[in-house]
């Protein structure tokens, strides 16, 4: 999970990435691709940066990690380092008694993958350490596995142990030095354990609907042990797992098959039409066959907020509104608002092409009385009207409002307003799905509604630059 | 188990949070247009909307004379081109050549050459529906539509649809794509089914807005 970790932290640290911005956590899960550089440039970020940070995170990206073990949540017979990571078996007594840890919290099946690593510090005095998950029933006075609902890989024998106090030949023993990890699969609803990074197998395949810690416990003196949920390197490669998972997830999503060839041509064809793209519209509609006489009744249309969509872009606003005004008669005097932008737009292109006195002149005349309609209105005009006080209104503070991106925004605003005038709908079908895509797919995640969520990134589904 | 309610304005809320830009859009209809084999239409929508494509659009020129050429009806000439192109695609993909061989036969009966349909079903297809069964089904299927006088009223005339002819046409479009060793799957057809496969997930927790047409966007 550590790579997850460093993909959030680095994502919020460059702040870079604007777009679909709650993006992160999903799929940073799925090591998207713009996040290569994880593996080698994640431990150092994550190593820097405290617990409670990742913590703070996870909770505003949907899920929460374990992050360290609780100390509310031990045995006596145990003493926890200050960073919650380091566990030592304590006391003296000749029967040792043992004593189990939980994590702070509970693995979210919505994460997809976990997997937390422990090294053995000391085997202590006989080395019967146990390594793996239990939910919060389990007693704090036994090793992981031997009651209902826990599994743990034990030290001394090597065996895995399955809610029951007899465990079953599994693997190597471990002790001091060795790292031992465990992996939770809940799209497979499995567990496996690894030694020093190598994979040990399936120990169970029985995890469904149980809610798990990872725990760990401790029977004889001296015995240490320390984990590791992320924020150092894993010993094991879990990156690659999480890939190999991944690709299985969009491999079912993309062998689903249904009309969505012939939905993509409807929804690119109403895309095309939306935005006025009148000459891809009529190819494309012919070259598809979904031409006829609906193309054609909308092609003056789409002709129509092409051109004026052209002439805005260029800056030229005057005949924009002559165009309107011949066009669609009812416009502007029903949409006062878009009048008021391309008003502003006019005495922002007076600003930068003709003398001061002329734009001066023009917004007294057409834009002041705008401010007795609303405060917005006001605070707006108040704020163009100040280029006028700027000897180069381009190096000014608000040069921005000089930028053709501005022109852009109102391009947009304007066709918008229009499909709404002639009855369409304002924002194109094709950009309804794909939001709504990555708002189910946040909410499955988030409402815990199935575990294979987690490695999708909506955004890798979307750039047609990434090529994976 | 109770489901939870996410409400519409709520819904609405979560929707207006997602920022996508109108150039990643337009790059993934350009997408959608190159990887189709739409040359004329994406060489207009660069043009119209500043879009560029990360392909040269020439190379589109064969998969798209091969679409126009089934898209059309001409289901031999397209044949004909990708043999020429690279005769391993079809060799190696009995799928996908069976599909050609019944569009084949639906062009044929489309046009009422009933005698030529019955010959080119025995001597063609027939040999391939009998190696795999489902070939063999979708054959009689093809081939009940030689019942109905007025092949419009037959259940299966969805077969005479333009779409029918599409869905060939992107079949094997993909395929070529794919011994090109290009991207074959376009992206947003892929959206469309991570869409439905992700509402399918929620619905078993959540009550929600979800899109029920994805042609016209409407909520359920």
């Amino acid at each position: 999970m550590y790579s997850s970790f460093s993909n959030n932290i680095n994502n919020n640290s460059s702040g870079s990435r604007g777009y679909l911005p709650s993006l992160s956590s999903p799929s940073s899960l799925s090591l998207s691709s713009s996040s290569s550089s994880s593996s080698s440039s994640s431990s150092s970020s994550s190593s820097s940066s405290p617990n409670k940070n990742q913590n703070s995170l996870y909770r505003q990206n949907l899920f929460e990690l374990p992050t360290n073990w609780s100390p509310k949540d031990k045995c006596s017979h145990l003493e926890l380092s200050s960073n919650a990571l380091k566990v030592t078996y304590k006391t003296n007594k000749t029967d040792n008694e043992a004593g189990l840890i939980r994590a702070n919290c509970f693995i979210p099946p919505s994460c997809g993958i976990y997997y937390f690593e422990v090294t053995v510090i000391s085997k202590g005095r006989d080395g019967y350490i146990g390594i793996g998950v239990c939910t919060s029933s389990m007693p704090l006075t036994r090793l992981p596995g031997w009651e209902r609902n826990s599994f743990g890989y034990h030290g001394d024998d090597g065996n895995l142990f399955k809610g029951s106090g007899t465990g079953s030949a599994y693997g190597p023993t471990y002790t001091t030095g060795d790292v031992v990890g465990c992996c939770i699969n809940f799209v497979q609803g499995s567990i496996f354990f690894t030694k020093n990074g190598v994979p040990l197998g399936e120990a169970t395949k029985d995890i469904k609907g149980l809610v798990l810690f990872p725990c760990i416990g401790l029977r004889t003196p001296g015995e240490s042990l320390e984990a590791n949920f992320g924020q150092k390197p894993f010993a094991f490669d879990i990156d690659q797992l999480f890939k190999e998972e991944k690709h299985r997830v969009v491999k079912t999503i993309k062998n689903t098959n249904g009309e969505e060839e012939l939905t993509s041509t409807q929804l690119v064809l109403s895309y095309l039409i939306h935005h006025g793209y009148s000459e891809t519209v009529k190819l494309f509609a012919k070259t598809t066959g979904t031409d006829g006489e609906s193309i054609d009744n909308q092609i003056d249309d789409i002709k129509n907020r092409q051109k004026i969509s052209e002439l805005l872009s260029k800056g030229n606003v005057e005949k924009v509104i002559n165009e309107l005004n011949r066009i669609y008669p009812n416009f502007l005097k029903e949409r006062k608002d878009i009048l008021f932008k391309l008003l502003c737009q006019k005495f922002i292109e007076m600003i930068k092409n003709s003398p001061i006195e002329e734009a001066m002149e023009f917004g007294q005349r057409e834009l002041s009385s705008f401010s007795n309609d609303s405060v917005e209105y006001e605070n707006q005009l108040n704020e163009i009207f100040s280029l006028i006080a700027y000897t180069d209104p381009f190096s000014s503070p608000i040069g921005h409002l000089l930028e053709k991106s501005k022109r852009d925004q109102i391009v947009n605003d304007l066709n918008c307003a229009l499909l709404v005038h002639c009855n369409k709908s304002s924002t194109p079908v094709l950009e309804k799905i794909v939001k709504q895509a990555k708002v189910v797919i946040d909410q499955v995640v988030f409402q815990n509604a199935g575990p294979s969520a987690a490695f999708i990134n909506v955004k890798e589904f979307i750039d047609v630059d990434d090529t994976n | 188990m109770n489901k939870k309610v996410i409400s519409k304005k709520e819904w609405e809320e979560k929707l207006s949070e997602v920022n996508i830009s109108k150039q990643d859009l337009n790059k993934l209809v350009m997408n959608f247009l190159v990887i189709e084999g739409y040359q004329e239409a994406a060489a207009k929508f660069q043009e119209e909307s500043g879009t560029s494509s990360i392909v040269d659009l020439n190379s589109i020129a064969d998969r798209m004379a091969i679409r126009s050429a089934i898209q059309s009806g001409d289901v031999e000439k397209g044949i004909e081109i990708v043999n020429d192109l690279n005769p391993e695609i079809l060799d190696t993909n009995p799928q996908l050549y069976f599909h050609l061989q019944q569009q084949k036969l639906i062009e044929l009966i489309r046009k009422g050459q009933i005698s030529e349909a019955l010959k080119f079903a025995q001597e063609e297809l027939a040999s391939q529906g009998e190696e795999n069964e489902k070939f063999l089904e979708e054959l009689e299927k093809t081939i009940s539509l030689l019942a109905f006088e007025d092949t419009s009223k037959s259940p299966i005339a969805s077969l005479l649809d333009h779409s029918q002819r599409q869905k060939t046409a992107g079949e094997l479009n993909a395929a070529i794509l794919t011994s090109q060793s290009q991207d074959k799957d376009p992206k947003l057809p892929t959206i469309i089914k991570l869409l439905k496969w992700a509402q399918t997930q929620l619905d078993s927790k959540c009550q929600y807005p979800r899109i029920k047409n994805f042609v016209n966007g409407e909520f359920e």
